[in-house]
């Protein structure tokens, strides 16, 4: 008797633990190697280092100032309306997003280890799927769009029917964890650069001078200030970084696959794809995308794997209007290999709305591509890409 | 009266008891929104009857049989007759009143709680009758030998009905499952299901799938009122559940298929949340006037209507929480949201923001008919359309805001093909 009613009483205890929500007093700090911090590798290899306790005490102090975790704002009355929608959006957040992208938006939730592509770190302040150019920030509507509509050939689900102004709420918190997560590893870096030396960082990294330990306090309050100031902007002007496309129509590219000349454009544009623009490297001769250099071993900035698209399937991660694969293949792809055409000298305006054509009718026309021999099966299944 | 002739009572009893109950608790069907609907939900209610009445008949059998030989000695057993007695005792009774209320006219309502006390009463009664007769508990067990004879009578009629009702249904899966040809002017859509949406495809303007200019619609499904909607069935990923629960369509999807699906929609979108803004409940109905539901009488928010409200023309009705939940519920919980109450420049008027507030829990408390929306609409408070969901029925069900879509349902082919020319000029934005 007395052991069923301890096993009862125990298991009423796991369910009372594993129901209370409790949020920490602030963001947690994150974890990085020092290899992801600096990019440089080391003989001794890549680990990560532990933050001398006054100089974590000073950047998580530091952060909370700048970015204050919304659920500790109580007061209702002092709230601006900016506050409020953060709130709102956090709650939202935590509904919605959080099991996957992680309370501080790192990517690193708990099912986020399970999913292929992984769930996007917003920490970097790098997004793939937006309007402006490939090193400016999303505009909120970008962020709105991808809530919405989702991305296709990920695990990114969309939110459609939330209504308006939760999903830019949502938005919103996004761009404050992003905004968050930049500064956070800009002050990290601080440290293992400034800090000291590589090898005295992995023999110990509690090791710091008196004298050194308050240079780095200094500059570290410092650099908070000035970078918050200028990813606050860089947020702001997202919008004066849009990537306007000229008309189509005024270059002579029809978009209407009913018109005569469409036939005409999407030829042009295969040229381009297997000529100028120099898709196939990646993308395959047939459109399925290669395995080896370049290829389906690519990682992107985050170190996962991130082979070339299946061109075949027309999953659009980005979106799929003409004016959303033209700024693709005008700007590429943020944190991947991708590179944007609009640089390249070979590579027309005129050019990209051809191949913007090109690949619309090819999901459904792949012999458009075909080399002769059988068709290679496709490299990625449709499942994962 | 043994002891587990009482348990074995509880069963019918109980069972009757949420038959009942069903309708005021949410378990009973949704209002049916397609024709082929209607036959299913009519099927579904004969299969009901007659596995119903069987069930609560042998659950009663069960506890009379444990009663009738716990009171008798192994010397009477070999003479007694349970059958008979259960028949005159329980059966004849029980199906002649049964009778009687089926065909004497009333009104539904009544037949049906008079049916629900007739099962739940009579039994109770009946274990009165017999509780003063002490049972006397015989030691030694002893054989029974089985009865051929009923156990063949208990084969061939299940066999039979299950035969009957094969033969009963058939119209309707023929219906359902080998359709006559899809009509001419009818489109399909193709509707794939990946974890975790619903992706709708629809031909574009050349009228061909599989073409440049397919419209591509994650979570939205539109179809016209009165007409046949097709359907493509595909899944990308795993095994998916395409369900419309007011439509009775529930059809799964799977990998390397494509399966067809058809239905029709009576009513619009519009006219269902119309509808759904007004009570059909009949004490919460009043055609004329305003309905609110509150909490109790001494709620604020009677106070603040009747003082803003021509009181003639408002009914106050105290209503129980199961209620509110249960309306809550049956208009999906978000059907009012206030407009502005998270913005400085517009803020409530602090009654209306008590009317339409949330509990702590984000509950719904409290419905509004149209009339008093229409009166604050814009500024204050805007319904939220109530929709024809689009769930999956397979595990993903649960995950990620259970894999919901929406079914929109346009009065006239013309504006469905509005909405399909605005889609279309949206996904060809160039700019
Ligand atoms: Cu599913």
């Amino acid at each position: 008797m007395t052991v069923l009613a301890t096993g009862v009483s125990s298991i009423l205890l796991l369910f009372s633990l594993g129901c209370a929500k409790q949020f920490p007093s602030t963001f947690p700090l994150s974890h990085y190697t020092r290899g992801q911090l600096t990019g440089e590798t080391s003989p001794a290899g890549d680990r990560s280092f532990t933050l001398p306790s006054p100089i974590r005490a000073k950047v998580e102090e530091t952060l909370d100032q700048a970015f204050p975790a919304p659920w500790t704002w109580t007061n209702q009355s002092e709230l601006s309306v900016e506050q409020k929608t953060l709130i709102k959006g956090q709650q939202l957040y935590q509904q919605h997003c959080v099991h996957c992208h992680g309370l501080s938006g790192g990517g690193d939730g708990p099912t986020a280890a399970s999913l292929i592509p992984r769930p996007r770190d917003f920490r970097r302040g790098i997004f793939k799927w937006k309007s402006t150019a490939s090193r400016a920030k999303p505009t909120r509507e970008d962020l709105v769009a991808i809530l919405r509509d989702g991305a296709i050939g990920t695990s990114m689900p969309p939110f459609a029917l939330l209504t308006d102004d939760k999903l830019n709420a949502m938005a919103e918190y996004v761009a404050y964890l992003s905004k968050r997560g930049e500064l956070e590893r800009q002050l990290l870096v601080i440290y293992s650069q400034e800090g000291s030396s590589q090898e005295e960082l992995l023999a110990n990294g509690e090791s710091i001078s008196d004298a050194d330990k308050e240079d780095l306090l200094e500059l570290i309050a410092e650099t908070a200030l000035e970078q918050k100031e200028v990813i606050t902007e860089s947020w702001q002007e997202a919008a004066e970084s849009i990537v306007e496309a000229e008309d189509p129509a005024s270059l002579g590219v029809p978009l209407d696959i009913t018109s005569k000349e469409f036939e005409a454009s999407v030829l042009k544009g295969r040229d381009v794809y297997r000529g100028d623009a120099g898709c196939k490297k990646c993308h395959g001769e047939d459109g399925r995308g290669v395995a080896g250099l370049n290829g389906a071993d690519a990682v992107d900035l985050w170190g996962y794997p991130n082979p070339p698209r299946n061109l075949t399937l027309g999953l659009w991660r980005g979106g799929r209007q003409p004016i959303d694969l033209y700024r693709r293949i005008h700007e590429g792809i943020a944190g991947s290999s991708m590179p944007g055409q609009g640089s390249n000298p070979k590579v027309s305006k005129k050019d990209i709305w051809d191949l913007v054509n090109f690949l619309r009718v090819l999901p459904s026309r792949p012999e458009l591509l075909s080399t002769g021999e059988n068709p290679s099966p496709s490299v990625a299944s449709t499942t994962n890409h | 009266m043994s002891k587990w002739s009482l348990f074995f009572l509880t069963v019918p009893v109980a069972g009757v008891a949420i038959f009942a109950a069903a309708e005021y608790i949410g378990w009973s069907l949704p209002p049916v929104q397609s024709t082929l609907g209607r036959e299913i939900d009519h099927l579904y209610y004969v299969v009901l009857a007659i596995t119903g009445v069987t069930f609560i008949f042998t659950q009663l059998g069960l506890a009379f049989l444990v009663s009738f030989y716990a009171r008798r000695r192994p010397a009477e057993m070999e003479s007694a007759n349970p059958i008979a007695t259960m028949l005159f005792w329980l059966i004849v009774p029980m199906a002649g009143f049964g009778l009687l209320l089926y065909w004497f006219p009333m009104p539904a309502e009544s037949r049906l709680w008079m049916g629900v006390s007739l099962a739940v009463g009579w039994p109770l009664v009946l274990s009165l009758l017999v509780s003063g007769r002490s049972a006397r508990v015989s030691s030694t067990a002893w054989h029974l030998h089985g009865n051929n004879t009923l156990e063949t009578v208990w084969t061939i009629v299940p066999a039979i009905i299950f035969i009957g009702l094969a033969i009963y249904q058939y119209p309707t899966w023929k219906q359902l499952r080998y359709p006559k040809e899809r009509p001419v002017d009818v489109q399909p859509v193709r509707v794939i299901g990946r974890q975790f949406e619903w992706r709708m495809v629809y031909a574009g303007r050349d009228q061909k799938l599989d073409t440049a200019d397919d419209l591509v619609v994650a979570n939205e499904l539109h179809v016209v009122k009165g007409k046949e909607a097709w359907i493509d069935l595909r899944a990308m990923d795993v095994l998916h559940s395409f369900f419309l629960p007011l439509h009775r369509v529930k059809q799964d999807a799977v990998p390397g298929l494509t399966i067809p699906v058809w239905f029709d929609s009576l009513e619009s979108s519009w006219e269902f949340q119309e509808k759904g803004l007004l009570f059909e409940e009949e004490d919460l109905l009043d055609p004329a006037g305003l309905v609110a539901v509150i909490q109790s009488a001494s709620d604020p928010a009677s106070a603040f209507l009747k003082e803003k409200i021509d009181p003639g023309a408002l009914q106050l009705r105290a209503s129980s929480k199961t209620l509110v939940a249960a309306f809550n519920a049956l208009l999906a919980l978000d059907s009012l949201e206030p407009l502005a109450a998270d913005s400085d420049e517009k803020p409530l008027p602090l009654e209306l923001r008590q009317l339409a507030g949330t509990n702590p829990k984000g509950d719904r408390r409290r419905l509004f008919h149209r009339k008093l929306i229409d009166r604050f609409a814009g500024d204050y408070l805007r319904p939220v359309g109530r929709d024809f969901d689009i769930v999956c029925a397979e595990l993903c069900g649960w995950g990620h805001y259970k894999m919901k879509g929406r079914l929109f349902v346009h009065d006239t082919p013309e504006l469905l093909a509005e909405w399909m020319e605005a889609t279309a000029r949206q996904q060809e934005v160039t700019q």
